[in-house]
């Protein structure tokens, strides 16, 4: 038997055909196991909790201020008042007895602490004004001939202002033969300004010739007197706008100087004072030529001199009067203290007469005249007449005294001690500075710092014994009397150029102590002394008066020393 | 009160005295002929601790002894001391305006 294969036939009748799904069993797939799993679970420790609270207990305010501590000590504290009452009584008579024992000690041991002090420090240059360029490598292009110095010329004169803060000089030339061709200048430096313009003036003023002098007016701090080669005089008011020329006097009258106005100084004048009442016109000016004429001036009526004298005086074996050329004047000043009470008081006992002063001029020749300056009214009002009618004018000559023994070359210096009326000294190219009594004949002291001439001498006006002496060797020779060894001889030496260039001219400043200005060639140097040459000694002031009453001043001096 | 004020007038009559103070042990100033309170204050602060030094010096060196006066001389002034009885007397002396 066969079995028939018989196809059955497939039958797909038991697919549903409403979801249309067929599914086929995989025979490949089977499950897997994941074999090595664990399941692992971790829980934090417990945590602890714990509550706390805190809170602040009561509260205080307390607050702090310092005290107004003047408030305190302006009321003396109150103190057991019999026991200081007693302290005092107990101690006053032994501090008595100490403070007499001081006064004795010091007079005794001050020479000899003062000995101690043997160094003498030096002067500093502390400015060096020149109005000119100096290097002429340097030189601007633009510059103007004035700003060079082309016509080489040289200081005449300086003068500081009454406040001390302005110095001014005045530039001219001395070796001039016959009509001056050259100009002439005024140049000013306000040294209180913060910056001081070394190479530029803070005012310039040009002159037609040399300017040969120059005062500022002692009270009012801007105005200024110049006088020039041709014999004119100019005040000038530097605090103008503008032309700062306030006066000039006039060239074509009879009388007016001829030559060269040497020295311009201003006097006090109690009639001028009591007339117009301002400072500035209480001065008049005085000025001295080197044709011998000394004139007065009202500096605000420049057009003619008020009164004016000549210098004649008889040369030694002739009759006949001659006029001497003056080179140098100075006006005798009252010292301190003394003017001070007659101008308060409101006289004029200065002299005993209205108007006197005594002056002292220097020649040429070498001699020194005293003169006196006794101008009254009726005599004005002459000269006044005179000067109208147009007619020659006669001027008579304030000479009282010539007899003091002359230097053997031209005086250019003479100057009045400020402390001690008749004392004064004189410099001249003999190289010799004198000390005078104007009551005596011979010389006081003769002392001889260079061998070249000598332009200038001033005394120190805050130390009564020390002076100073302007050489044609450029250097300055100051000398202290109290401090003098068995030789004087000057303390200090200013090397003022370095190029043996001669000083013409010198100042001490008036309200400053320890400023000092001097000129040569070129500009002003302006020096701050040692202050051993500037802070006043005990007894100077007492020596001084011994000086001038001593025979032998050096011999004095040695002893005074304790040497 | 006004005795005080005369024999203070009488000290500063002597020649060159240019001021007297008296000073407490505090340092505290009870007289002064300054018109300035700052220098009174300068020579009150300063000088009683240095009359103390001075007047320990003194006792140290022999404790029988006592600190009588004390000077101080500069170049410009001479300064006088008188310390006793818890108060000091200074007075201020210029040798130069006394002996000229």
């Amino acid at each position: 038997m066969k079995e028939e294969l018989v196809e059955v036939p497939k039958d797909f009748g038991d697919a549903d055909p409403s979801d249309s799904r067929v599914d086929v069993p995989s025979s490949w797939k089977a499950s897997l196991k994941t074999a090595g799993t664990k399941s692992v679970s971790t829980e934090t420790k417990p945590l602890v909790y714990e509550m706390a609270a805190t809170q602040t207990g009561g509260s205080n305010t307390t607050g702090t201020q310092t005290d107004d501590g003047s408030k305190a000590s302006k009321a003396p504290p109150k103190v057991n008042a019999s026991g200081m009452m007693e302290f005092v009584k107990k101690v006053e008579s032994m501090m008595a007895g100490e403070l007499h024992k001081a006064a004795e000690e010091h007079e005794v041991l001050e020479p000899f602490t003062r000995a101690a002090e043997d160094e003498q420090e030096p002067a500093v240059c502390i400015h060096y004004l020149s109005p000119f360029q100096q290097d002429m490598t340097q030189q601007d292009l633009n510059a103007t001939s004035t700003q060079i110095n082309k016509h080489r010329l040289v200081v005449t004169c300086i003068s500081w202002s009454c406040t001390g803060q302005t110095v001014a000089a005045s530039f001219g030339r001395y070796d001039v033969v016959g009509w001056c061709t050259y100009p002439g200048a005024l140049t000013t430096w306000n040294l209180g300004r913060e910056e001081v313009n070394t190479s530029r003036a803070d005012h310039r003023i040009d002159t037609d010739t040399c300017l040969m002098s120059c005062a500022f007016h002692p009270a009012h701090p801007a105005l200024i007197a110049g006088g020039t080669f041709n014999g004119e005089v100019y005040v000038w008011d530097l605090s103008q706008e503008g032309d700062p020329q306030r006066g000039r006097s006039d060239v074509l009258l009879d009388a007016r100087h001829t030559e060269p106005v040497i020295a311009v100084t201003w006097q006090y004048n109690l009639s001028d004072a009591a007339k117009y009442g301002t400072k500035d016109k209480s001065y008049r000016l005085v000025t001295l030529g080197a044709d011998g004429r000394v004139l007065t001036w009202m500096w605000h009526k420049l057009e003619a001199p008020v009164y004016g004298y000549q210098l004649l005086y008889p040369q030694p074996g002739i009759d006949r009067k001659f006029v001497w050329g003056g080179a140098c004047m100075a006006f005798q000043r009252e010292p301190r203290g003394v003017s001070q009470q007659s101008e308060s008081k409101g006289n004029a006992a200065v002299h005993g007469g209205e108007m006197a002063g005594t002056f002292l001029v220097g020649t040429e020749g070498g001699k020194i005249f005293k003169c006196y300056n006794d101008v009254n009214d009726a005599s004005q009002k002459d000269f006044a007449k005179q000067l109208e009618k147009a007619e020659r004018v006669e001027m008579r000559t304030p000479v009282r005294e010539a007899n003091y023994t002359p230097h053997a070359g031209a005086v250019f210096g003479v100057d009045c001690s400020p402390f001690q009326r008749e004392l004064f000294l004189s410099c001249s190219t003999d190289g010799s500075v004198r000390l005078y009594s104007s009551l005596r004949m011979q010389p006081l002291l003769h002392l001889e710092p260079t061998a070249s001439y000598l332009f200038a001498v001033q005394f120190s006006p805050f130390r009564p014994m020390v002076f100073a002496a302007a050489g044609g060797d450029g250097f300055v020779y100051m000398y202290d009397l109290m401090r003098s060894q068995d030789v004087i001889r000057p303390v200090l030496t200013l090397d003022t150029n370095g190029m043996r260039k001669p000083v013409y001219a010198m100042a001490f400043n008036p309200r400053k102590h320890d400023v000092f200005a001097t000129g040569d060639a070129t500009g002003i140097q302006v020096w701050k002394l040692p202050s051993s040459l500037t802070s006043v000694r005990r007894g100077e002031e007492a020596l001084l008066r011994k000086t001038a009453v001593a025979d032998d001043v050096a011999e004095m001096l040695r002893k005074s020393h304790g040497k | 009160m006004s005795d005080i004020e005369s024999t203070l007038t009488r000290i500063q009559g002597h020649k060159g005295v240019i001021g007297v103070i008296i000073v407490n042990n505090q340092g505290v100033p009870l007289r002064s002929t300054f018109e300035h309170d700052a220098m009174t204050k300068q020579y009150a602060d300063l000088i009683p601790s240095l009359a103390d030094l001075a007047r320990n010096l003194v006792r140290d060196l022999d404790p029988q002894n006592d600190l009588e006066f004390l000077r101080i001389r500069s170049h410009k002034h001479e300064i006088m001391v008188a310390a006793k009885d818890d108060f000091v007397l200074l007075v201020i002396q210029d040798p130069n305006a006394a002996s000229t």
